[in-house]
């Protein structure tokens, strides 16, 4: 498991912690867990991985209270050209981490997993609709941290992709 | 609706993701701290475990691990008494082989993945003759492909540019049309016909996951994984526990974005006249007719 889902698993894990070592710990912590109970799982062992992961992230965040990890101020950028548009993916990153823990873990689960509403949900036990209001207050907040002027575009004609074999 | 400030977290997050791998030493680590708090049957357990996640190979994953972590077999019908109590990868992807050669059904593929784009995709196992549409976010259609089983003209309807072709599949590369090199050349790993599932299968490399419940059924979950351009890739199958015959499938390809994967339901229609009118394709009134594909289009076919 971990040889083919453990890049996706770890980069979660940095993301929902803010650096390589702690996400780590974060990932570590969750195997131990996953570890333990082996023996009583029941089905699917990644998504037990990740829900543990993302739950223990939640609680981690909640004992830390105020002394959670926080990168520093992301830099207020605006979108001018394509180097500023970099930096603003950066500052969006590292913006995640001054948001509170359950938005966090919903934003990594749809833009990092990409995961439905329905399966970030399943993995965070809440209901679909809390998924949807955290990710709009997530990235509500994500656009104030950032100062950014981002504007919301049309949905773009996806490319046409064709299995092989076929034109 | 996207926004632009999802594109870009979305880009940053990948940017952030790019290039890390878990290092074995966390599993190695995470048992030896269980090790020193749990007695010496949950040490047994994680020692499998571990020793799946040391040797990396994949194969490894079909070992003792998941054999002793999971002995208990799905719900089987009265049929399959004789099933083992403990499944194997091999037992897996023999029993799921036989069930889609005894099937007389017309697959129904609906895909999906992270770029927006839908397919839905009718096979008929009996004849091969496929027909998959693809579309767009508001689910306009975009192209739609007919190719028959007994190796006659493809037909093509291309919505976007309101035109339709037929061409002849060329098989053997040495008759194949020069392609433009400047062409963009899609090469999708796709797993979405009987053939294609069932080579996935036969092929060996497969790890037994585990049970697991989706929507209405119990499932065997397994990962088939196969190098593709130069990448190591896997693609995710879930077999129904009682029929045997996939119901999902979920792959990464190198035309997603990393970290997308398509995700494919399977439904095995019975083969009805309405189900087998289903595999048919004509263009709308008005669509210009194209003596052969667009240059852009060619894909291992002549006009």
């Amino acid at each position: 498991m971990l040889a083919t889902r453990g890049s996706v698993l770890l980069g979660a894990a940095v993301l929902l912690t803010g650096g390589r070592e702690s996400g780590e710990d974060l990932l570590q912590h969750a195997l131990e867990r996953v570890l333990r109970h082996w023996h009583r799982i029941e089905g699917d062992p990644e998504g037990y991985l990740r829900r543990t992961m993302y739950n223990l992230a939640t609680d981690r965040w909640r004992r830390l209270g105020r002394r959670r990890e926080v990168l520093g101020p992301p830099p207020v950028v605006a979108i001018a050209d394509r180097a500023e548009q970099i930096d603003l993916r950066d500052a969006l990153v590292r913006a995640l981490a001054h948001l509170p823990p359950r938005q966090r873990a919903v934003l990594v689960l749809r833009y990092w997993e990409q995961c439905s509403e329905a399966e970030v949900a399943a993995t965070l036990g809440c209901s679909a609709g809390a998924v949807k209001s955290a990710a709009s207050r997530g990235l509500h907040r994500l656009r104030e941290l950032s100062g950014a002027d981002l504007r919301t575009t049309e949905p773009r004609i996806p490319e046409k992709s064709v299995p092989e074999g076929r034109s | 609706m996207t926004t632009q400030l999802e594109d870009l977290l979305r880009q940053g997050m990948q940017r952030q993701g790019d290039g890390l791998a878990a290092p074995p030493r966390l599993l190695r680590d995470a048992a030896r701290h269980n090790r020193r708090r749990r007695n010496g049957a949950a040490a047994l357990v994680a020692t499998g475990v571990v020793a799946t996640g040391a040797g990396v190979g994949v194969s490894a994953f079909n070992g003792p691990a998941v054999h002793q972590a999971k002995p208990a077999a799905p719900t089987h019908s009265s049929a399959h008494s004789t099933s083992p109590r403990i499944l194997t990868a091999a037992y897996v992807a023999s029993r799921a082989e036989t069930a889609i050669d005894a099937s007389n059904a017309v697959l129904y593929t609906r895909s999906a993945s992270g770029n927006g784009v839908t397919w839905k995709m009718w096979t008929d196992r009996r004849t091969g003759t496929n027909l998959g549409v693809s579309y767009d976010k508001a689910g306009n259609p975009l192209t739609a492909t007919l190719v028959p089983g007994n190796g006659g003209r493809v037909t093509v309807v291309d919505y976007q540019t309101t035109s339709w072709w037929t061409y002849v599949p060329v098989t053997d590369p040495r008759h194949a049309p020069r392609l433009d090199p400047k062409a963009k050349r899609v090469n999708l790993n796709a797993f979405d016909t009987p053939a294609q599932i069932k080579a996935a299968l036969a092929d060996g490399n497969l790890t037994l996951l585990g049970q697991q419940r989706l929507p209405g059924r119990n499932t065997v979950h397994v990962t088939h994984t196969f190098d593709k351009g130069g990448l190591r890739l896997a693609m995710d199958m879930w077999i129904d526990a009682t029929s045997y015959l996939p119901v999902r499938t979920a792959y990464q390809s190198p035309q997603l974005a990393k970290g997308q994967r398509a995700v494919n339901d399977l439904t095995w229609l019975p083969r009805t006249e309405a189900n087998l009118a289903k595999l048919s394709l004509s263009a709308p009134t008005g669509f210009r007719h194209l003596s052969g594909p667009p240059k852009e289009n060619l894909s291992g076919g002549v006009g």
